[in-house]
């Protein structure tokens, strides 16, 4: 009974490197990836490699760092994740017998959205890249947009009158030696330099000067009001909707 | 005695009208100057004693991931060089000495689908500036390498975007393309104040609701066509227009829900410089299913046609087709294959149309030349105003490719299909380097390779052309004739863009060394050795040993 599981991981079941391969063939092959049949293409060529198959699970699930190769953890099922991991093993040529037997990963793509309509709808807004300047501009959450302003998951703003009004205390006046102002967010200050956002006009530009050439003084003619001057009422309230349903995910 | 004849010849320039488009002791822009000639004055280092050309200096990046792929610029006696992963050097031009360095902080891990690669800096009133892997753009310091200032241009997160080519400073702006042609991503063209790095204007390549040429997207393909702006720019000042080509519509081989010409991809769109508005556009292939972007360098050329005198604009496409057009208009002039192997269409007609078109198929197997790879990659040609010709490589290969339907996904990779390299009918592939008539296409003389040719010409007036290959050779053939005068081993594959500059009356010859990119990794399939070229990243700078000791 043994022998025969093992033979059977060995070989690969059929039906699973089927599947693996019409999964590679949509996700792995395409574009300038890995090729036909791992054969190569601006991806490294996976046929008869003998990967590592620690070193391939991990790489399938979570990417490689700082190259070209994404995670797809949370692009594919976990049966086309699995059957992609063992055709990939299967043309590699690596030790299939000797890995673990495939994790149980749970379902996340194409995952319909976990919240409410009107959340799904905000984000939808908040990251609207028709805009060319929206909430993701300036705010970072769920691993899009920059983090510029505040993290509006942790304090979500109350609705569309909030997001609206929202105060400015921190945005400061800059004077710089050449008698030009602008309205400032500071990110550093030490005594030899500063470094501030300049929200003059989105997108917010990180701007560096030594300390003498730029003076910052309390308040500034800045609004939240004039940046969202873009999203209707409605569509701001389906904004605060979603970054509340975020702060309950917490 | 020597050395002051040298000076003397290299002082005696032809007549303006013919260099203007032509570097002398400077290489001040990615393409050489705003033309994009990618030709120098130069003539110290000529035909006649090029074989004695030797290595002065060599500088190591440090850092060979994806090779080294960048245009260095010189201003005054400085060279600024940039490298993969968003390194920048300010390095003494004559001795090789660096002055200071950047290092741009990137995210501490993060993936970009397009490479790691950077083609240049811009240097301009005080300023370098350099776009990144993560879709910013900074804005350094010229003698210090200080950061001034930085703009994230889109979160490259969502956008599945970033910048690899070179800026282009015009005026008091630094205009930036961005890449994401094969992901579901919308393409820009983008202009920044130099002083303020303040977002001064975008052009959207695709229109937006109610503009013209929305109408070219069917439903809401739009949002995630592709049209990126993946190279850099030129610029005519009396015109006051920006030219920039803009890639291919995403998904790349699948066009069923895009339906229509899909604008401005596949176009060069001439924009005003001040205001980024467009003035005109010249599409080559409307609604292509090639992924033949039309991406590359714009060289801007005076030459008569059918005798008269016309202001013109060539651009070398992906498919192995140049297109010559009007730059004041973008009315159509004259397209030619610079590859034997192709059949995606029988040809393009007097009027500019494309005739015969052969499509990728859902789910069926067919051979397309030439490959994706292009009938050219975006290694730039070189023109001559002495010899009045072109010099570009081209590529002779073919794909087996299939469309597959496929839905886009914000951000992420949006292709549609698949392919493989394959050998060309009754021969196999092979690269080669053309001197050819900008107008006509008319061959003058070919250079002929085994592999692919993925550097970039450089053209002298010295009747020398410089080029490198795949197995790190760099080299010179005489403009004339094509004859090879002069070969250096770097030790590993050219892929950038050399250039020529003179410091204290001494010429210098810069190219980089470093195998990499996208193109490198399709080389394989058809040449398996290629698999085992070795990486680097260094330039290395030659001169004439008996001049300027």
């Amino acid at each position: 009974m043994m022998w025969l599981a093992l033979f059977l991981m060995q070989a690969g079941d059929p039906g699973d490197l089927a599947r693996g391969a019409r999964v590679f063939a949509q996700s792995c092959a395409v574009g300038y990836c890995h090729g036909t049949a791992g054969a190569a293409n601006r991806g490294p060529r996976l046929a008869g490699r003998g990967l590592d198959r620690a070193h391939l699970e991990k790489a399938t699930r979570e990417g490689i760092p700082n190259t070209a190769m994404p995670g797809f953890q949370k692009v594919l099922s976990a049966p086309d994740l699995n059957a992609v991991i063992a055709y990939v093993a299967s043309i590699s040529g690596g030790a299939v017998a000797a890995s673990p037997a495939p994790v149980h990963m749970p379902d996340a793509v194409p995952a319909p959205f976990p919240g409410p309509p009107e959340a799904r709808r905000g984000k939808n807004l908040f990251f609207d890249a028709t805009r060319g300047t929206r909430c993701g501009t300036c705010h970072a959450v769920e691993d899009w947009g920059s983090a510029v302003g505040p993290n509006l998951a942790a304090k979500p703003p109350a609705g569309a009158a909030a997001i609206r009004n929202a105060a400015a205390t921190q945005v400061q006046t800059a004077t710089t030696s050449a008698n030009e102002r602008f309205p400032a967010l500071v990110v550093e200050q030490t005594r030899d330099l500063v470094r501030v956002y300049d929200l003059t006009s989105p997108p917010p530009v990180l701007r560096a000067f030594s300390a003498r050439d730029l003076r910052l003084a309390p308040g500034a003619a800045w609004s939240h009001t004039s940046v969202v001057s873009n999203y209707k009422d409605e569509e701001l309230t389906s904004i605060a909707a979603y970054l509340a349903w975020l702060a309950t995910r917490k | 005695m020597i050395r002051l004849l040298l000076c003397a010849a290299a002082l005696a320039l032809p007549s303006a009208g013919q260099t203007d488009g032509a570097t002398s002791n400077d290489w001040p822009h990615y393409g050489g100057t705003y033309r994009s000639w990618r030709h120098s004055t130069l003539d110290q280092i000529n035909a006649g004693n090029v074989n004695r050309l030797a290595p002065v200096w060599v500088f190591q990046t440090g850092d060979y991931e994806g090779g080294l792929q960048a245009t260095p610029i010189v201003l005054d006696g400085v060279l600024y060089l940039s490298t993969s992963r968003n390194r920048v050097f300010a390095i003494d031009a004559a001795t090789g000495r660096e002055l200071w360095r950047y290092v741009y902080p990137l995210p501490r891990s993060f993936t970009t689908f397009y490479g790691p690669w950077n083609r240049g800096v811009a240097v301009g009133q005080g300023r370098v500036v350099l776009g990144t892997l993560d879709n910013h753009v900074v804005a350094l310091d010229q003698k210090t390498g200080r950061e001034i200032w930085r703009t994230n241009v889109e979160d490259y997160a969502q956008c599945g975007c970033n910048i690899t080519a070179a800026p282009l400073i015009v005026k008091n702006k630094a205009i930036v393309g961005v890449t994401g042609g094969d992901s579901a991503h919308r393409g820009y063209i983008t202009a920044f104040d130099l002083a303020t790095g303040r977002l001064a204007w975008r052009f959207w390549t695709i229109p937006g609701p109610g503009e013209p040429g929305h109408e070219t997207w069917a439903g809401d393909s739009w949002k995630y066509g592709g049209g990126s702006s993946w190279m850099t720019g030129s610029y005519d000042a009396e015109l006051n227009l920006v030219y920039w080509s803009v890639g291919n519509p995403a998904a790349d081989f699948y066009g069923g829900s895009r339906k229509g010409a899909n604008l401005y991809t596949d176009s060069v769109v001439a924009l005003d410089a001040d205001s980024g508005k467009l003035k005109w556009y010249n599409q080559q292939i409307p609604h292509d299913v090639w992924d033949f972007d039309t991406a590359y360098e714009n060289i801007l050329l005076d030459l008569p046609v059918k005798g008269q005198q016309r202001k013109l604009l060539l651009n070398v496409n992906k498919s192995g087709f140049t297109w010559v057009v009007d730059r004041a208009t973008g009315q159509f002039v004259s397209a030619y294959p610079i590859v034997k192997h192709f059949n995606w269409i029988r040809g393009v007609s007097e009027s500019g149309q494309l005739v015969g078109r052969n499509e990728p198929e859902v789910g069926k197997k067919k051979v397309l030349c030439p490959s994706i790879g292009g009938g050219r990659s975006w290694n730039h040609a070189a023109y001559s105003p002495v010899m009045k010709w072109l010099y570009t490589t081209a590529i002779e290969w073919c794909q087996e490719v299939m469309a597959i339907k496929e839905e886009p996904q914000e951000g992420k990779v949006f292709f549609g299909g698949v392919f493989e390299n394959r050998h060309p009918p009754g021969e196999n592939a092979y690269g080669h380097l053309d001197a050819i008539d900008p107008v006509t296409g008319k061959v003058h003389w070919t250079y002929r390779y085994k592999y692919p040719l993925l550097a970039s010409v450089l053209s002298t007036s010295g009747d020398v052309i410089f080029t490198g290959d795949p197995e790190g050779f760099f080299f010179a053939l005489e403009a004339r004739t094509g004859k090879k005068l002069w070969s250096h081993q770097t030790g590993s594959g050219n892929r950038g863009s050399s250039i020529t500059y003179m410091v204290n009356g001494r010429q210098y010859v810069a190219t980089p060394s470093g195998w990499g990119s996208a193109l490198a990794g399709l080389l394989p399939q058809l040449w398996p050795e290629t698999e085992a070229f070795r990486g680097g990243s260094s330039l290395f700078v030659y001169a004439l040993p008996e001049v300027g000791r």
